[in-house]
Formats: C-alpha cells, sequence, structure tokens
C-alpha cells in the first residue's frame, strides 16, 4: 500500500450499476471522468504545489495526485467548503464536480487518503450548499481627517499645534487665511484633506471647513471615523441614512456643512452618487441647489475619469 | 434619436446567461427568465457588487432580494446607462428601495419611483400598483438624474393590452379602488413587458421611448424562442 497522502476523484459505477472500466467507457461516463480530470489538473496547477503533478488510475476511473499536491488540494477544499475559497477558478472546480455528483446515476467516491486514513467527502460534497467564492469586501476610505488644536501662526498657509502635540502646516487660499488671523492663539476645531506624497512619510494638508464649537467638530468627526471602520457598502449605506433622516428633520445648515466634506477631487464617486441620488429632490430647492450643483461637477469630474478607463479596459480585452 | 439598428448577432451577444461564472465581479443589469414555451416572462434588477451578485425583484406578492444561482433560466444585459464603477452604490439604492414600500400587483404605472428612499408617487390619490417591470422601473427612475428612465406615458392600456386583458384589469381595480373614476384608472393602466423593459437595458439615452425599445424588443423575444430550444 502506498503510504504517501493522496487525493482521489473516482468514476465507479455507471447508472446500471456496472462498474466502469476506463479501457472502455460509454459517453456519459468519458464526460463525467473529463470534468473530475479537469478538476484534478486545475485544482493541483492551483495547489501552490511547486512541482504538481496528477495521474490516471485504471481498475475504476480515477483522477489522482499524490503527496504534496494531494494535501494542499485537501487544504483548499476546507476552505471552498467553508466559503472561505477566495480564487473563483478553485471555486469554479468544486462546483463542476458537485454539479457532477448531485446530477445523475454513476456512483462516485471522492477520497483524500493520509497517513490518518482515508476521508471520504463525496456525501458531504453532495449535500453541501452550491459551492461560491468568498465575497472580497474593501475598506471605506477617504482623505478626510479631523483635527483640532491651537492656531499658532498664519501666512500663507496657517500652521497648527494640534492637541496631540504635533505641528502640522494647512494649505488654504488667500482670503481664508486672512479670516483665520483673529483665531491666533485660539483653539480652533478644522476638516482636512490629507494627501501623502509618494516619496514622503509626512502628509500635506488643505483645508477644507473651520467649526465654530467642540461638539459641532466632534459630530462630524465621529459620523466620519465611524465610516472608516466599515466596509464599503456599509458605508454608503450609513451616508443614505444619515442624509435621508437629515432631510426629514430639514436640517439644511447640517447637510451643507456635511457636503462640503465631499467638494475635492478625491472624493469617491460611489458616496458622490448616493448624495446625489437622495438629494435629487431637492436640486431645485434653494437651500441646497447650490451645493447639489457643486457636487455634480465633482461627480461629472469622476464619471469621465471612470469611463475612460472603463473603455480602455474593454477595448483591451 | 441615438439609436442604431443593432443586429440579432450583437444583441444576443451581450445578453449573458445569470450564471456567476459567466458574470464580471460589477455590473448592474436587467435580468428576465425565459420560460419552458421560450416567453420572456418575468424581470428584475442584478445587481454585482462587493456584497456578492443578487437579484430583486417583485414576485407579484413582496419584494424579494436573492442571490443569483447557478442553475436556473435567467439571462441579463447591463444597463448602458449604469456603469459597473456605480454598483456597490446601486446595491445600496436598491436595498433602500426594497425596504421602502409594500407594492400590490397590477397592470398599471403611472410613473411611481423610489426616491430618498421612499416611494414617489406623483398621483398622490392613485393606487400603488405595480408589475414586476413596475417595480424595476420604479428603482431606476429613482437613481436617473432626469426624471423618469423610461417614458412611461408611451404605452397605454389600448397598446400594450389586450381587450380582454383590459377589461379584467379594470374590473379588478374597480373592486379595489372604487374612489376612483373609470377615466382616473384607465390613464395609467398599461403593460410595460418584460422583453421591453429587457430592451431598455441597451438603450444609452434616457428617457428611453417605446419606438426605440420595440425593434430590440421584437429580437430579444426570437432569441427567447431560441434559448428555450436550445436548453
Amino acid at each position: 500500500m502506498d503510504l504517501t497522502s493522496s487525493f482521489e476523484l473516482k468514476v465507479v459505477t455507471d447508472p446500471d450499476g456496472k462498474n466502469v472500466s476506463l479501457g472502455d467507457m460509454p459517453i456519459e461516463a468519458a464526460k463525467a471522468f473529463l470534468t473530475f480530470y479537469q478538476a484534478m489538473v486545475t485544482l493541483a496547477e492551483k495547489s501552490g504545489d511547486e512541482n504538481p503533478r496528477v495521474g490516471i488510475k485504471s481498475g475504476s476511473a480515477v483522477a489522482i495526485a499524490t503527496g504534496k499536491t494531494a494535501e494542499l488540494i485537501e487544504e483548499s477544499y476546507d476552505l471552498v467548503v467553508a466559503g472561505k475559497c477566495v480564487d473563483p477558478d478553485i471555486v469554479k472546480q468544486w462546483r463542476e464536480v458537485q454539479a457532477q455528483v448531485q446530477a445523475n446515476g454513476f456512483g462516485y467516491e471522492i477520497n483524500a487518503v493520509s497517513a490518518k486514513g482515508v476521508r471520504e467527502l463525496k456525501t458531504d460534497i453532495k449535500q453541501a450548499k452550491t459551492f461560491v467564492k468568498k465575497a472580497v469586501k474593501s475598506k471605506f476610505s477617504n482623505s478626510i481627517k479631523f483635527i483640532s488644536g491651537k492656531l499658532t501662526e498664519v501666512g500663507a498657509n496657517i500652521h497648527v499645534l494640534t492637541d496631540g502635540g504635533e505641528k502640522i502646516t494647512i494649505e488654504c487660499e488667500e482670503a481664508r487665511a486672512i479670516k483665520a488671523t483673529k483665531y491666533i492663539f485660539k483653539p480652533i476645531w478644522v476638516a482636512v484633506w490629507a494627501r501623502k506624497a509618494t516619496n514622503s512619510k509626512s502628509a500635506s494638508y488643505e483645508l477644507c471647513d473651520v467649526y465654530s464649537n467642540e461638539a459641532q467638530y466632534n459630530g462630524f468627526k465621529d459620523f466620519f471615523e465611524d465610516l472608516e471602520k466599515e466596509n464599503k457598502i456599509a458605508a454608503l449605506t450609513a451616508i443614505h441614512r444619515t442624509i435621508k433622516s437629515e432631510l426629514a428633520k430639514e436640517n439644511f445648515s447640517a447637510l451643507r456643512k456635511l457636503f462640503k466634506l465631499w467638494m475635492h477631487p478625491t472624493t469617491d464617486i460611489q458616496t458622490l452618487t448616493i448624495v446625489l441620488v437622495i438629494t435629487k429632490a431637492f436640486k431645485d430647492d434653494k437651500r441646497l441647489a447650490g451645493q447639489i450643483a457643486q457636487l455634480q461637477k465633482y461627480f461629472a469630474l469622476q464619471d469621465a475619469k471612470h469611463a475612460k478607463q472603463l473603455k480602455k479596459k474593454k477595448r483591451a480585452q | 434619436m441615438t439609436t442604431r439598428p443593432q443586429s440579432k448577432n450583437l444583441i444576443k451577444k451581450h445578453l449573458l446567461p445569470s450564471k456567476p461564472d459567466s458574470l464580471p465581479e460589477k455590473f448592474v443589469s436587467a435580468i428576465v427568465k425565459i420560460n419552458k414555451s421560450g416567453t420572456i416572462n418575468h424581470a428584475g434588477i442584478a445587481v454585482g457588487s462587493e456584497e456578492g451578485q443578487h437579484m430583486f425583484h417583485f414576485n407579484s406578492t413582496s419584494l424579494i432580494k436573492r442571490e443569483l444561482k447557478y442553475y436556473d433560466n435567467y439571462y441579463q444585459r447591463e444597463f448602458e446607462t449604469i456603469p459597473p464603477y456605480l454598483a456597490d452604490a446601486f446595491y445600496v439604492h436598491c436595498m433602500e428601495a426594497m425596504d421602502s414600500c409594500a407594492p400590490e400587483y397590477g397592470k398599471f404605472y403611472n410613473g411611481t419611483y423610489f426616491k430618498d428612499g421612499k416611494v414617489i408617487n406623483p398621483d398622490e390619490e392613485a393606487p400603488f400598483l405595480m408589475s414586476c417591470v413596475g417595480f424595476c422601473l420604479g428603482v431606476l427612475n429613482g437613481w436617473d438624474t432626469a426624471e423618469n428612465y423610461i417614458e412611461y406615458e408611451d404605452w397605454t392600456a389600448n397598446n400594450s393590452l389586450t381587450e380582454a386583458e383590459l377589461r379584467l384589469e379594470q374590473s379588478n381595480l374597480k373592486l379595489l379602488y372604487s374612489y376612483l373614476s373609470d377615466e382616473e384608472l384607465l390613464v395609467n393602466i398599461r403593460r410595460i413587458k418584460p422583453s421591453e423593459y429587457l430592451a431598455s437595458a441597451y438603450l444609452a439615452s434616457t428617457p428611453i421611448s417605446k419606438a426605440s425599445i420595440e425593434p430590440i424588443a421584437t429580437i430579444l423575444e426570437s432569441i427567447a424562442l431560441d434559448l428555450k430550444e436550445a436548453s
């Protein structure tokens, strides 16, 4: 007996209960074996083994991998069954095997053999829900940062000593710098757009908005910090619901303050979309029309950029 | 009008089986069911987003979200008007629309749409009725920055229902909404077929007219017959 591990996909009997033999198969049996063999080849290739090998064994019709390849295939099988596999090709092959096992009257065996013994997988595969790839969810991210501290200097830019003791420079327009002079040496609460130069450790900041008190500042800060803890869909949902409830309360000044934070070329296009869709009924309402028109401009810029990329991608295919 | 004549092959090329393996990761599509006799008889919206691949539809009693399956006879076409890079936002829009209403079934559509996460009924007095297509149009109207996705008034009781269907629909509605006059009901009795809705996905400029939809819908109906025979 072979002491190394093996992973086997076997077509054992035909619907009449007769043994299937590799040397002489009816077409349906050959097709079933082909599905298994194709799956085995792909699973071995994708197993991560540097030198994967597969084989065919007679007796019944057996597609087989041995040794390390077999162990890696068994590991990937466990991931697929748990719904945790992110590789669509691996999941697809297992789904083909699953469909084959569920479909017709052939007798199959699917076994993982190791020093621990024989693990029979066919029944589990047959009864499992259709294998699907694990969805990959991205984090919601944006460039908005909130800074509180003391205004220490106003020149071409404004300089802030943050509550954390960090000296930072915030770029701003001249008119706003002039306005800022009256807050010198006073506490300030601001929102900025941060960007990191590719070759630099330090970020640079662009002034977005100033808050008149700490409570107002904290309201926006908490909202955005919560968003950053979410995945993209959850964050977009939170944005949608927040705007919906503020619209219902007719809290237009807070909404104008909120929309200001998204008036920047770095704002994610899907965030802009959600904001525009939910405020559609207010696009001619004086209380929000100006802000909505500005957000539309940022949307149009990004839309053109994305559309161009999409066109390029489609042409390349 | 920007409608170009589209050949059957080109139309067929963009109609994909709604099986997760044959679809791109991100999409917003019109999805339809082709039944055993080769008729396109049900419609919904399919969205591929970071949450996975889902179908949203109205089954004549409930609004339903479900995962796309590997083994059924649904086909889909990406909306020309909704690019894949907005699919996550569209998913959120669908979820919020679903949560916001409980329609009843009827061959009736009065331009209702889901806006600001709630249902906007242009005629407050009118009943909140819709078909599977009506639900999709409601969601699409709420998304489009133009007021309407489709020129729904191009469809009338006379040009979209048979006489028998119309009589039946009228008597059903009369029972439910006795406070409305025959004329008030008649204005919004219409049937936009699933094949016509599917055809709208091929068109890029809104609002989409019945005239631009018709030639594509006819071709799609013939493709559906071929697909029935092939399956």
